[in-house]
């Protein structure tokens, strides 16, 4: 395994701490092997299963720190690093490509060419029924006057979590995250029908 | 909008989503309490909430899940060779597969198979290239024909296939709600399309219904011999281990293709099996269920599927499978590739036997297989994995054969007779049949392998004649154990002309037989022949069982006499045995026993005979030394207690004899129980005494509770039973009830006559009673 399991705890603890950059450091890395994970179930030939995204999920976490003694906090904390992730991948790359469109010269981060090597993500990408950008600003004003509700959003869309893992996550319940899930929607519906 | 507000706004737009829409707005308004502008703000929300289904609902990575389909659709369109990808038709095993138009030649639509990117490894090209040869040389209107190959500019190997425009088998079946039958003649359709294949010496590895189209006109196709190797000419299968397990669908693999073993035709024979299973059921061998992967191979390798009809939803499919087509189908799924069909063929000829009509074979050999998993299912101590495997191979004909020219097959065939009876007289024969074959379907099975086999063995033949005859004699089956021992009789006297040990023993047991079918003059010369017979074969042969046998069939077919002489012979001879043996010998004991026994038979013959004074000593005798020998406390003393008291019976000493009745009930009350029929019948004894003394009411709660027992434990209409009732009878005309009292007596002695023969004991003793009714004075 490519991936320095020690390297990403201390980027995961670091970044959980408060420290901003070690995300930044950290995303390659995770990007990488969620490449290489997906890459994995696609070999694995189950046309009667869909991948399910919180297996994917999973699957990187036990490679990443299952093999260790993890506390359910660190877990949750891993959860959400990863749907924290995807959400900057994602966004970044839909930027990038609307960028691309516009006729802008577009510098090439690392996400990007990683993202064209694997030549996995640009149809999965394309295929998203939503403005990603957009629905990233919005989700960052909502996140200005309710960021337990952007956090929610986060978890759930970016980081497949269902709703009882949400909750956990979060310490409340999940009739609470089915609660703030249904108004932090409308808010990002309403919030994208102004851009 | 700042954060308090918001979550004024929130909780109401979380509570308006429970109210119901009629009265909303009403809410809305007093949930804002009057404040217009709150209404408006939560009301700039609630005009989004009809795109609110399936907004962001489907998280962003469940959308790399379609990263396979989405990798395929990138070819589309793209040229390989003279053809264009129209459209993803779907994947294989290897690669995707493209409905593709020939674009310059002529229209041509066909399916091309292309090595998916990033898979296109040395090994998947070898393959691929494997692939490709092997289709080229099938032809068969039920395989999809290979019609051009290449490699791309990329170097991406593809091939190009007939496109078959059809539904996998399962679901097609299932569209067409086709019923059993017409299931059966479509897997015929597959079977001829693979014992082609297998000649050509190519087998699929990779059945299952994706792999089996049918079209609009009901024809199936074979497709995707996609992983399908040369079958060498000489057995070897030369990538042995080269199935990559994820290339498979673990679900359809067969054990050994699961355990990376050599792969031959039996393999195909196995997976096929599962579609068969699949396509009768609904089901899969091994389940519907989840499994990881680690429990899939151990169900696939070690668990024995269920048998199709009680998997089925209907009850009408289950009925329809039970029997042929589930030996059918499990025998193409016996884990161990030699015990499946040994081919193809072999398998399509079993279920055309089965539409037509005519037994399959699956149920013929399965026999000793089934025997052999009787066996391990009850666990039975005795039976040694050796002794196992000699019943199972001794009961194929074929493996009999085989022993042939062993110096031991006598003792062999011997030692499986005696193991047999003991296999049958350790199982419970009214054990209710369930998917396991049952005493009587395996003893079934065992004639009919008899019947049809054997012929050229007929000294085995013999002995597995005997064998079961003695088994349905157990098993109250005397018709059909008389036939077998008649014929048993009969190979062994053209056999072995003059006397013979085995023969002595098969006459023994056909005369009981034909004694419980009651034609006593036939079992009374066959006793006697066996009995002479072993005489003259000497010292050896233990003469106690048959001539046993004769003196109580002579009992009670109303020769006392005679089967007194027996019995004394009998006494004599163990009492001399007796007096050669010092106490200090192992079989002292068990020799005094003997002479117990005999001593009380004989007594009790005298008794019937009339001939209480010699009784008296010979009953005597018995109940000291089994006193002595077992303890005051044992049934075998209560059994002599009981002879004693039917001999003070006869006497006319009531009182004695209520005594000795009262002590035997005690006994077996202790040792067997209540509700043990033994304990019934020395309370019914007992109730005779009593209603002869005039204790009218204590007999009557005896007779009751004895009956009681005796419906619950023998059969009805039983003749035992029916000597109880005809004391009832006798207790009913005491109590002045004559109409209840006639039927009673009368009924009981027709159904012991019935039983056992106008001559026997009981039947004299009941037709008695009726007599003593009908002549009592004041009738």
């Amino acid at each position: 395994m490519a991936l320095d399991d020690r390297e990403v705890t201390e980027l995961l603890d670091a970044w959980s701490a408060g420290d901003a950059e070690a995300l930044e450091r950290l995303l390659p890395l995770v990007f990488d092997d969620l490449r290489r994970i997906a890459r994995a179930f696609l070999a694995r030939e189950r046309p009667e299963h869909t991948l399910e995204p919180t297996a994917l999920v999973h699957e990187l976490y036990l490679r990443v720190v299952g093999r260790r003694q993890v506390s359910w906090e660190n877990r949750t904390q891993f959860f959400a690093g990863v749907a924290e992730i995807m959400r900057r991948i994602l966004v970044d790359h839909a930027r990038r490509h609307r960028a691309a469109k516009k006729g802008g010269g577009a510098e090439r981060s690392s996400f990007d060419e990683s993202l064209a090597a694997a030549t996995l993500w640009g149809p999965a990408i394309r295929a998203i029924d939503v403005d990603l950008v957009a629905l990233d600003e919005a989700l960052d004003s909502l996140a200005a006057v309710d960021p337990r509700q952007a956090r929610i959003v986060e978890l759930r869309y970016f980081g497949g979590l269902t709703v009882p893992e949400t909750a956990r996550t979060l310490d409340c319940s999940p009739t609470t995250v089915k609660r703030e899930w249904h108004s932090a929607r409308l808010w990002l519906l309403r919030e994208l029908g102004r851009q | 909008m700042n954060a308090e507000r918001w979550q004024r706004v929130k909780t109401i737009l979380e509570d308006a989503r429970e109210q119901p829409f009629p009265g909303r707005q009403a809410w809305l308004a007093e949930a804002c309490g009057g404040d217009v502008e709150l209404l408006h703000e939560v009301e700039s929300f609630l005009e989004h909430e009809d795109r609110l289904e399936g907004f962001i609902e489907r998280p962003v990575l469940s959308f790399l899940g379609d990263q396979v389909e989405a990798v395929d659709e990138l070819a589309v369109g793209r040229r390989v060779g003279p053809y264009r990808l129209a459209r993803l038709l779907g994947k294989g095993g290897m690669g995707a597969v493209y409905l593709a138009e020939r674009e310059q030649d002529f229209e041509q639509r066909v399916a091309l198979k292309l090595v998916r990117r990033g898979l296109a490894d040395g090994d998947a090209v070898r393959r691929f290239e494997a692939e490709r040869q092997i289709l080229a040389r099938l032809e068969h209107p039920n395989i999809a024909r290979l019609l051009d190959g290449g490699t791309t500019e990329d170097g991406t190997p593809y091939f190009v296939m007939e496109l078959v425009d059809g539904e996998p088998i399962d679901r097609y079946c299932e569209r067409h709600r086709l019923g059993v039958r017409d299931r059966l003649e479509l897997c015929l359709k597959v079977c001829s399309a693979l014992e082609v294949a297998h000649q050509s010496l190519v087998i699929h590895r990779d059945l299952k219904p994706g792999n089996i189209l049918v079209d609009a006109s009901g024809r199936a196709k074979l497709l995707d011999f996609g992983i399908a190797k040369l079958l060498r000419p000489d057995g070897a299968d030369p990538m042995a281990t080269g199935t990559a397990p994820q290339a498979l669908t673990l679900r359809y693999a067969s054990p050994e293709q699961l355990r990376g073993e050599p792969v031959g035709t039996a393999s195909d024979v196995y997976s096929l099996g599962v579609v068969l299973y699949q396509l009768l059921t609904g089901g899969l061998p091994c389940g519907l269920g989840e499994l990881s992967h680690f429990e899939l191979m151990r169900a696939v390798c070690e668990e024995d599927p269920k048998p199709p009809s009680t998997v089925a939803d209907s009850r009408t499919v289950r009925r329809r499978l039970a029997g042929d087509l589930d030996s059918i189908v499990l025998k193409a799924l016996r884990k161990e590739p030699r015990r499946r069909y040994a081919s193809i063929e072999k398998l399509a000829d079993d279920l055309r036997r089965h539409l037509d009509g005519l037994p399959v074979l699956a149920r013929q050999g399965s026999f000793a297989y089934r025997a052999r998993k009787f066996v391990r299912r009850h666990r039975l101590g005795l039976a040694s994995l050796t002794t196992i495997v000699v019943l199972a191979v001794v009961f194929t004909a074929a493996l009999v054969r085989q022993l042939r020219h062993t110096e031991r097959q006598r003792d062999r065939a011997e030692r499986t007779a005696t193991f047999l009876v003991e296999l049958f007289e350790a199982a419970d024969p009214d054990r209710p049949g369930g998917g396991e074959p049952t005493v009587r379907e395996l003893i079934d099975r065992g004639r009919e392998v008899l019947e049809s086999g054997l012929e050229d063995e007929p000294e085995v033949r013999a002995t597995l004649l005997v064998t079961l005859g003695e088994v349905y004699t157990d098993l109250g089956r005397f018709g059909e154990a008389s036939e077998l021992l008649e014929e048993a009789v009969d190979v062994i006297r053209r056999q072995r002309p003059g006397d013979d040990p085995e023969l002595a023993k098969a006459l023994n047991d056909l005369a009981a037989a034909r004694h419980r079918l009651g034609d006593f003059d036939r079992a009374g010369e066959l006793y006697r022949e066996s009995i002479d017979m072993r005489q003259r074969l000497g010292p050896d042969n233990d003469l106690t069982k048959p001539t046993n046998n004769l003196a109580a069939f002579l009992l009670d077919h109303g020769k006392p006499s005679e089967a007194a002489a027996i019995y004394r012979d009998s006494l004599e001879r163990r009492r001399a045995v007796l007096a050669s043996t010092p106490e200090s010998d192992p079989d002292y004991t068990a020799r005094r026993a003997n002479v117990a026994t005999s001593a009380r038979s004989l007594g009790a013959a005298l008794l019937a005979a009339g001939d209480v004074v010699g009784a008296e000593p010979l009953l005597t005798e018995a109940l000291t030394l089994r006193t002595e020998i077992y303890g005051p406390e044992s049934p075998a003393v209560a059994s002599a207690l009981v002879s004693l008291g039917r001999l003070a019976q006869s006497r006319g000493e009531g009182e004695v004899a209520e005594g000795m009745f009262g002590r035997a009930l005690e006994i077996r009350r202790r040792k067997l129980g209540d509700a043990h029929w033994h304990t019934a019948a020395a309370k019914k004894d007992l109730a005779s005494v009593l209603l002869a003394s005039g204790e009218m009411e204590t007999a009557r709660v005896l007779l009751v509770q004895a009956l009681a027992t005796l419906y619950a434990s023998r059969p009805v209409d039983d003749w035992y039973v029916a000597d109880a009732e005809s004391l009832l009878g006798v207790w009913l005309a005491a109590e002045g009830r004559p109409g209840e009292a006639e039927v009673c007596l009368r009924q009981s002695a027709e159904t012991v006559e019935q039983q056992r023969g106008p001559e026997d004991v009981y039947a004299r003793a009941v037709r008695q009673r009726l007599a003593d009714f009908l002549e009592a004075p004041g009738r």
